[in-house]
C-alpha cells in the first residue's frame, strides 16, 4: 500500500525526524490542527479500513508510551510490554484485529523520539526483565523504510541489559538495521504462515520465503530471531502445510538463533466477522468451526486447536529441542495436552520467556 | 388530507378496480361477511378513489368496492374522490388508511414503502412516518424495507403468509440471486420462527462458502431434499430438522462432541435425579452437578447415589476430551 496523503499534526515542531519522514515519502504534508479532520475523512470512505491504509497521520502519542499487554481474560498471557510507537498497518490481512479494534482505524506515526527516551530509561533502570515490542498495534517494520524509529530503538536498547526489544513484522524491511551495533538486545521476529494463507488472506505482505531469507540475513548479523505462528488457520491440508513451514524455517536459520516461537490460532472479536466478509469476499476464514470462547472471542473448537498444536509443537521440538515454544492466549488444558505442562503460576509463562531472553540476549541473569 | 377529497356517488363501471397501484393490503378472497354487512347496514366507510383521466383508480377500500360490485342492481358507490393533482396524497392516504386502523403486516410495510418510494426517498418517508404509518420509522428501517421490496414476489408472498419474517428477509436481500432463489424455495417448504430463519440463512450460506458449493447444488443434495420431503413431519418439524442438519454440517466436530456428551448424559441421568451442567462448547473444563433434597435423610441418600456415579463409565466417558 502506498501512502497517498500525509497529515501533519500542526502542534508538532519541525524536527530532523519529521524532515526525514517527509523526504522519504515525497508527499506534500497537509497540516491539521484537529485530528477529527483525519478521522472524518476515513469514516466517510466507503471502506474506512482500506482508505486508512493510504493516509498517514504524523502526530504525537498522547497516551502511555510503555504499557503492559492487555492480554485477555481466562487465557494465559505472556506478560509482554508494549511500546506504543504507532498504530495500524499498510498491509492488509483479512484476519487482522486492528480492522475492528480502532474506531476509526488510523495509520499514525508517533513522532518525537525524545518522547520514547524517558519511559524507556525508566524501564531500563528497574530490577526486572522487560520483553518489549512495538508490534502489537502496528507492524514494527513497515516504518523502517520511512522513519528513523526502528534504528533509534535498536541503538537505544543496545546500551542496557535488562530489556529486550522485539520487532515483529511480515515485511523484509531490515536493510537499515543490519549494520547497527545491536548488542543482541533486539530480537527480529517474523509472523509466519503457510504460503496458501499468505496468498489468500494477507494482501501486501511478503512471501514466506522472502521473510525467511530476511531472517537469515539478520541471523548473519548476529540478531536473535523469533517466529510467531499466529494466527494458525485450519483448513484441509493445513497440518502438512504448517509442517512444511517449520521445515522451511529450520532450513534457513539455526535453532540456536531462535529465542522463542509462539503459537496461536485465529481468534477474533465477533465484530470482526462482518468486516472480513465485506472486505475479503472470497475469504473462507470466518467459516471455520468457531465457538465463543470464555473471553467472548471466537476461537476454533478446542479439540481442533489441540490437534494442530500437538503436531506443530512435536515437530518444532524435533528440529529444535531447546527452543522455547509457547502459546499466545491459551488455557491450561491446551498447555497440558500439547506441552505436557502448564505455566499456571502468576507470571510463570513470563518468567520462562524472560529466561530465554536472558540467555539469548545477554540480559542480566541476576534479574531473573 | 387535502380538503378537496369530496364525497361523490361514482358509477361502478368508472372505477378501474384492477388498477392496484395504491393497494398495499393482501387480497382476501372471501368477501361474504363484508357483503352481508353492506346489505344489512350499508356502506359505513366510503372508499377513496383518485380521479384520473376521466376514470377512478381505487386508493383504499378495494374490498368494499368489490363487495358493492357484487351486489346485484347496484350501479353506484359513494366514494371520497381525490383530485387529479393529488397522486402523492393518494399514496400517503392508501398507507395511512390501513396503518391508522390496525398495525401493518410485514408484507404491507414492504408494499407501503415501495409505493411511497415512487414519490419520496427513505429520509423523506421517515420525516413523515408518524402521519403516514402511525409510528415513527427511521431511515435505516425504511431502507431495509425497500431492500426487501427488491426480492422476488414469491419472497414477499412468504412474508404475507408468515413463512418469512422481516429481519431474515432483510438479510436475504443482501445476497445474490442464486442464494435468494434457494431461500425462497426453502422457506416455502418449512415454517420456523424468525430467529431460526436467521440461523438457517447464516448456516446455509456459510456451509456453501466453506465448502465452495453453489447454493442450488447444496439445496438439491439428496440428504437435504430427503428432509424436506418427509411426509411424516409438519412444516415446523421440517424446519427444525433442516436447522439441525445445517448446524451439523456447519460444525461437524462440535456437534459430534455434543452428541457424544448427550449419550453419556442420558445414561448418567437414569441413575439419579441429578442435573449436570456441561461446559459451553467444551471450551472450559468446568462441569457442574446439582440435585434437590427434602430432608437430611434424602440428602444422605442422594449424596451416596452421587458418589456412586464416580465409577460410572459414562461419567468417565463424558469427561474424556
Amino acid at each position: 500500500m502506498t501512502i497517498q496523503r500525509v497529515f501533519l499534526d500542526s502542534s508538532l515542531n519541525s524536527s530532523e525526524e519529521i524532515d526525514e519522514i517527509l523526504s522519504r515519502l515525497s508527499v506534500e504534508p497537509e497540516p491539521v490542527a484537529d485530528p477529527c479532520v483525519v478521522y472524518d475523512l476515513i469514516n466517510q470512505a466507503d471502506d474506512p479500513v482500506g482508505a486508512a491504509k493510504s493516509l498517514l497521520f504524523i502526530t504525537r502519542n498522547k497516551g502511555a508510551v510503555v504499557r503492559p499487554c492487555p492480554g485477555t481474560s481466562h487465557y494465559t498471557c505472556c506478560d509482554y510490554t508494549i511500546l506504543h510507537t504507532g498504530t495500524f498497518c499498510t498491509m492488509d490481512c483479512a484476519y487482522c484485529i486492528l480492522q475492528a479494534y480502532f474506531h476509526p482505524p488510523v495509520l499514525q506515526y508517533f513522532a518525537g523520539l525524545d518522547q520514547l527516551k524517558q519511559p524507556l530509561t525508566h524501564a531500563f533502570s528497574q530490577n526486572r526483565i522487560f520483553r518489549i515490542g512495538t508490534g502489537e498495534y502496528t507492524d514494527s517494520l513497515i516504518w523502517e523504510p520511512i522513519t528513523p524509529s526502528p534504528r533509534f530503538l535498536v541503538n537505544t536498547f543496545a546500551g542496557q541489559s535488562n530489556s529486550l526489544l522485539e520487532l515483529k513484522t511480515k515485511t523484509v524491511n531490515v536493510d537499515s538495521l543490519l549494520n547497527l551495533d545491536h548488542n543482541r538486545k533486539t530480537v527480529l521476529a517474523w509472523s509466519v504462515n503457510t504460503p496458501e494463507v499468505i496468498q489468500s488472506e494477507e494482501r501486501g505482505t511478503t512471501r514466506l520465503n522472502a521473510r525467511l531469507k530476511a531472517a537469515r540475513r539478520c541471523e548473519a548479523k548476529g540478531y536473535p530471531l523469533a517466529f510467531h505462528f499466529d494466527p494458525l488457520v485450519l483448513y484441509d491440508g493445513c497440518e502438512t502445510a504448517y509442517a512444511q513451514v517449520i521445515h522451511d524455517i529450520f532450513s534457513h536459520v539455526r535453532p540456536e538463533s531462535i529465542v522463542w516461537i509462539s503459537i496461536g490460532s485465529f481468534r477474533f472479536m465477533p465484530s470482526l466477522k462482518p468486516i472480513i466478509e465485506n472486505r475479503f469476499a472470497s475469504s473462507t476464514l470466518c467459516y471455520g468451526e468457531f465457538i465463543l470462547g470464555l473471553d467472548n472471542k471466537m476461537r476454533y473448537f478446542k479439540p481442533l486447536r489441540i490437534r494442530l498444536y500437538r503436531k506443530l509443537v512435536d515437530l518444532i521440538k524435533e528440529y529444535a529441542p531447546s527452543v522455547r515454544v509457547y502459546f499466545c492466549m491459551e488455557d491450561p488444558e491446551v498447555w497440558e495436552k500439547t506441552m505436557g505442562f502448564f505455566p499456571g503460576g502468576k507470571g510463570e509463562l513470563g518468567h520462562l520467556l524472560d529466561r530465554a531472553a536472558v540467555s539469548h540476549c545477554r540480559l542480566n541473569p541476576d534479574l531473573l | 388530507m387535502t380538503g378537496s377529497n369530496l364525497l361523490q356517488s361514482i358509477c361502478l363501471t368508472d372505477i378501474r378496480i384492477h388498477d392496484t397501484r395504491f393497494q398495499i393490503t393482501v387480497e382476501k378472497k372471501d368477501l361474504s361477511a363484508l357483503i352481508r354487512s353492506i346489505k344489512d347496514m350499508g356502506l359505513i366507510c366510503p372508499p377513496t378513489v383518485w380521479a384520473c383521466d376521466g376514470t377512478y383508480i381505487p386508493v383504499s377500500g378495494f374490498r368494499r368496492i368489490q363487495a358493492v360490485q357484487s351486489l346485484s342492481g347496484t350501479k353506484h358507490i359513494p366514494c371520497r374522490v381525490m383530485p387529479e393533482n393529488a397522486e402523492i396524497e393518494c399514496a400517503m392516504q392508501a398507507v395511512a388508511d390501513n396503518a391508522f386502523s390496525r398495525e401493518l403486516t410485514a408484507a404491507e410495510q414492504v408494499k407501503a414503502v415501495q409505493l411511497l418510494n415512487r414519490y419520496m426517498d427513505a429520509e423523506q418517508m421517515a420525516g413523515q412516518s408518524l402521519g403516514i404509518f402511525n409510528r415513527p420509522l427511521n431511515p435505516g428501517y425504511i431502507s431495509g424495507l425497500l431492500a426487501v421490496s427488491t426480492l422476488p414476489k414469491e419472497a414477499v408472498g412468504l412474508l404475507e403468509n408468515g413463512k418469512l419474517s422481516l429481519k431474515p428477509a432483510r438479510r436475504m436481500a443482501a445476497y445474490d440471486k442464486a442464494f435468494i432463489e434457494v431461500f425462497v424455495k426453502l422457506f416455502s417448504r418449512i415454517k420456523v420462527s424468525s430467529g431460526k430463519q436467521l440461523d438457517i440463512i447464516t448456516s446455509f450460506t456459510e456451509v456453501c462458502k466453506k465448502e465452495q458449493m453453489a447454493p442450488g447444488l447444496f439445496f438439491n443434495e439428496h440428504e437435504f431434499q430427503t428432509l424436506l420431503n418427509l411426509d411424516t413431519l409438519d412444516l415446523g418439524q421440517k424446519g427444525d430438522q433442516v436447522r439441525q442438519y445445517l448446524t451439523r454440517r456447519r460444525f461437524p466436530n462440535l456437534e459430534q462432541a455434543r452428541q457424544k456428551a448427550r449419550s453419556h448424559l442420558g445414561r448418567l441421568l437414569s441413575n439419579g435425579p441429578f442435573r449436570f451442567n456441561l461446559p459451553e462448547n467444551f471450551e472450559s473444563t468446568v462441569y457442574g452437578v446439582s440435585f434437590d433434597f427434602t430432608s437430611l435423610d434424602d440428602f444422605k441418600t442422594r449424596v451416596r447415589s452421587l458418589s456412586s456415579l464416580a465409577d460410572h463409565p459414562d461419567l468417565k466417558g463424558m469427561l474424556e476430551r
